[in-house]
């Protein structure tokens, strides 16, 4: 508990100098945060304005921002006037979670069941295959992934949408293209783990005692073995969350990642710490999350901690 | 094992929560995918096509355009206007059933309104230059209020400790504010540079002053004076129903005018959303600010009712970068002639995804295509394969400018400094082959700013054609036969948009014809836009569309004070012959002037290298009817439907 606690609390300087460098980039970088879309702004309103937002004085914004920050409130995006970087933060980010977890949540239903086979049929056809497979999925960029699957499932087949969001049917080709790699990856993991606990003497023990092999492998042994998989989804769900750039420009989601990306190009402060900050926090928390269910799986960590 | 097991399910658990499907929405009678995402709503600040378009939708001016023709017909004002006989008053008649969104009829105050905070440090933005550089008495306002928000910032500044910029502190204390800052504090006016600002400042800095008293009572002061100056501003309510406008000097296009966003009306509402400063109605600083929210349908802060207009269509629903949805405004004066009772818009960021929700029937239109393949989809239509893309010569060309500078911006002579060197620059290009081999979407070349053939009675010059010979001649005759002893000649460009495939083509013409040495300098957008507006370019990659029917929405841009001049031409002769036409009465000999203008801008100074007119691509299904292509591709939406098959 007091580990869990530490934890939580080591947290906060973390974000604290995420933010601070973040901070110092953003308002190291040249060129002009007003100078939005083409304006030509008067040199005294310019001023003007930067006095509203205490940008005048780097020392003042950086704790005025923070304070704001803790209040959730990213200030005015300087591109899009008419929204605030909050409400831009606060449509895209369930976007963005959406599509991760559904992209991970598939990535292990599929590679961990593809893992064990070949694990268990080691260079057997299907363990070829799947390695192959896998090889692909993960060296293939999702770019080339995602135009194939629409341009199979949506312009030739017509069974799903080509793009945008809103309903169940817009889901599943980002989602899949999303989770290849993942998938790929985790089959990996599990199939080298498997390999691994197989050959351990409690699995012999355990067929010994007459144990059916399906029980053996699919109870025993893939506990063991899933436990590296697990420790992969904490960065791989904040992998998900943040790193589809790609598939969201394909598929048109409106997630967070191309504010993100926009936010660089436009100079529009508040949309870049309101992005890095969410993302931050994401992996903090997932990487946290996933420490702690290991903890909760493998007894051996606890007796260590203790 | 089972306590992973239930991890998941929750995860699945979550999955399923959020994809709680939201009530379908049925498809909009048009359905339309923008060239990109809608920048702001606000009509006096927007200047990207794709807001003014939807702008045109939502509000209504004075006048409307007049589908195809673009001239000023019939809006919230009734035609015939009053027009005086030296041009410069006019007096508008509201119609008694122009009617905002919200049932309130529209009033002169309403345009006054609008046209004001079109203006007003603060709200102001590109644009307000249309109603500044036209309506009597706005330039003086404007620069009154600029000065007054340069000295009030300054005393925020110094109220707050915050550091002070001594360039932008020094222009403040030398405008006649500052002076009376100054003088009010008992200190000598400045005078000389920002050195000698900077021992004021010093001054100012250590006076026993309370700046925040001292800012308040200032702000009062200027507060109580704004009305009585803007009373001075050519726009007046001289009844509920009716405006008396007065301009700076006649023009030609001024209807034209009207019907553009910065001069539409804004509804009373948005004064619930005024920033206030301890009650004032202005900032700290003298600006003017309301929450940018406002153009938001749903929006209830402080008991704002949404955003209410008078055009054809009201605002239904908008979500940042996905979509946007207008319905048919009951109250609309004209409503029975609106055509599709939903438009939505849809923001599709990447061009290929466009592209196949156009092809897959998602939309009726797409506009301004700019997929790689698009000179194969116009190609296809010319064959005759496809009948659904058009390409369209647009009221805008793609032009190179050249520095006219004696020096560069980091001390280095300018090698094309010489207008003879500028000149062989023009004569060696061969825009037939630029547009054939890298534009490729069939643009006519062009030789002038203004795109030839747009504008009705205006005669392009010859300007510039291609001429190796004359080319070469002109070059040695500058000092530098064959280009020897010539400093290489940068190209700057932004990257991206093919434009660094032009400016190859271009450096291997130069090359080739005039052996001179090019060399291409590629920068992002930003930084592109930046090293333009501050001169630091030798030859640098420009467009331009224009805004209104008329030479000068191009020409203008040249003249030496204009913030568009980016070549640095201070030209006595140019500026003369456009003031002369901005005071010619006869509208032959104005358009006579401007050609005159525009020939002399080409051939003499030759600070500008047009190359080509810009061709918009447009895709709609067949079966879209009262879509009115133009050069501007500026279509009123309430014409258009899908006719059902």
């Amino acid at each position: 508990m007091r580990h869990l606690a530490g934890r939580v609390f080591l947290m906060i300087p973390v974000l604290w100098a995420i933010y601070t460098v973040t901070f110092l980039m953003v308002v190291a970088v040249p060129g002009n945060p007003f100078q939005q879309a083409d304006r030509q702004m008067p040199e005294a309103v310019q001023r003007a304005l930067e006095a509203r937002y205490d940008m005048d004085d780097n020392w003042a914004y950086y704790w005025q921002y923070l304070w704001g920050v803790l209040h959730l409130d990213f200030g005015p995006s300087f591109q899009y006037r008419d929204w605030t970087c909050t409400q831009i933060i606060a449509d895209a980010l369930p976007v963005s979670v959406l599509l991760g977890v559904s992209a991970v949540a598939l990535a292990v239903a599929v590679g961990v069941p593809v893992g064990v086979v070949s694990a268990v049929r080691r260079n057997g056809l299907f363990d070829i295959a799947g390695l192959t497979l896998a090889l692909i999925g993960v060296s293939l960029p999702t770019f080339v992934t995602g135009t194939a699957l629409l341009l199979l499932f949506a312009v030739g087949l017509g069974w799903a949408p080509v793009a945008g969001w809103g309903t169940l049917a817009h889901l599943p080709l980002p989602a899949v293209t999303l989770a290849l790699p993942f998938a790929a990856y985790i089959a990996r993991l599990t199939r080298l783990g498997m390999l691994d606990v197989l050959a351990g003497d409690y699995i012999r023990t355990a067929r010994a005692k007459g144990l059916s092999p399906a029980r053996v492998i699919w109870r025993h042994a893939l506990k063991n073995a899933f436990l590296p998989v697990l420790s992969f989804l904490g960065p791989a769900l904040a992998q998900a969350m943040t790193g589809s750039f790609v598939v969201e420009k394909l598929f048109n989601v409106p997630g967070l990642g191309q504010h993100f990306v926009n936010s660089v190009l436009n100079l529009d402060r508040g949309l870049i710490m309101g992005t890095v900050l969410v993302y931050s926090t994401l992996l903090v928390v997932m990487n946290l999350a996933v420490d702690l269910l290991y903890t909760a799986v493998d007894p051996r960590v606890r007796v260590a901690d203790a | 094992m089972r306590k992973t097991l239930m991890a998941t399910l929750l995860l699945a658990g979550g999955v399923a929560v959020a994809l709680r499907a939201p009530a379908p929405v049925p498809r909009a009678d048009f359905t339309y995918i923008n060239r990109g995402s809608f920048n702001t709503l606000d009509p006096g600040q927007m200047n990207y096509h794709q807001d003014i378009m939807v702008a045109m939708a939502l509000w209504e001016g004075l006048t409307s355009p007049v589908p195809g023709t673009l001239e000023a017909g019939p809006g919230t004002a009734a035609p015939p206007f009053e027009v005086d006989a030296d041009r410069r008053r006019y007096v508008f008649s509201l119609r008694p059933d122009a009617r905002w969104s919200n049932g309130d009829p529209v009033t002169a105050a309403d345009f006054v309104r609008g046209w004001r905070r079109a203006i007003e440090p603060g709200t102001a933005d590109v644009y307000s230059e249309l109603i500044a550089a036209h309506i009597e008495g706005a330039r003086a306002y404007v620069n009154w209020r600029g000065e007054a928000v340069s000295v009030l910032s300054l005393v925020r500044q110094l109220q707050k400790g915050s550091p002070l910029d001594r360039k932008s502190a020094a222009t403040a204390l030398r405008t006649a504010a500052g002076a009376a800052l100054l003088a009010r504090l008992g200190f000598e006016p400045v005078e000389g540079g920002p050195d000698a600002a900077g021992g004021a400042l010093d001054r100012l800095r250590s006076a026993p002053v309370d700046w925040e008293r001292l800012g308040d009572e200032l702000l009062d002061e200027h507060a109580a004076e704004m009305d009585r100056r803007f009373a001075q501003v050519g726009v007046r309510v001289l009844d509920p129903r009716t405006l008396e406008v007065r301009l700076a000097r006649p023009a030609a296009y001024f209807l034209d005018l009207t019907w553009f966003p910065i001069y539409y009306p804004v509804h009373e509402s948005i004064e619930l959303l005024r920033e206030r400063y301890k009650g004032r109605l202005l900032a700290d600083t003298g600006i003017v600010a309301y929450d940018p929210q406002w153009t938001k349908p749903d929006y209830r802060r402080r008991g704002y009712p949404g955003l209410i207009t008078n055009g054809p269509y009201r605002l239904t629903d908008w979500v940042f970068k996905q979509r946007l949805r207008m319905e048919r405004n009951p109250h609309y004066w004209n409503a029975a002639a609106v055509r599709s009772a939903t438009i939505e818009s849809i923001d599709v960021e990447y061009q290929n995804s466009a592209w196949m929700l156009f092809e897959q029937g998602y939309a009726d239109m797409m506009s301004d295509l700019a997929m790689d393949y698009t000179p194969e989809l116009v190609r296809a239509v010319r064959r005759g394969l496809r009948d659904d893309v058009h390409a369209i010569p647009a009221f805008g060309t793609y032009y190179y400018e050249l520095n006219a500078r004696p020096v560069l911006w980091d001390g280095r002579p300018n090698p094309v400094a010489d207008a003879r060197v500028r000149r062989a620059l023009a004569l060696a290009v061969d825009r037939q082959q630029l547009v054939d081999h890298i534009v490729r979407l069939d643009n006519p070349v062009s030789a002038t700013l203004v795109p030839p053939g747009q504008i009705p009675g205006y005669r392009s010059p010859p300007g510039l054609r291609r001429d190796p010979d004359r080319a070469r001649s002109l070059l040695a005759e500058a000092g530098y036969p064959g280009g020897a002893g010539l400093a290489p000649i940068e190209i700057l460009y932004n990257t991206g948009f093919r434009h660094e495939d032009a400016a190859q083509a271009i450096k291997r013409m130069w090359e080739t014809e005039l052996g001179v040495r090019v060399e291409l300098v590629g920068r992002e957008t930003k930084a592109f836009a930046e090293d333009k507006a501050r001169g630091r370019f030798i030859v640098a990659r420009s467009g331009w569309f224009g805004d209104y029917l008329d030479p000068t929405t191009f020409l203008d841009m040249l003249y030496s004070t204009n913030g568009h001049n980016f070549p640095g031409l201070r030209d006595a002769r140019y500026d003369g012959l456009l003031d002369a036409a901005a005071v010619e009465p006869d509208p032959t000999r104005r358009l006579a002037l401007l050609s005159e203008a525009e020939g002399y801008l080409l051939e003499g100074p030759a600070v500008i290298l047009p190359l080509y007119t810009y061709v918009s691509v447009y895709a709609w299904k067949p079966n879209v009817r009262g879509l009115t292509p133009n050069p501007r591709m500026t279509f009123p939406f309430q014409y258009i439907y899908v006719e059902k098959r």
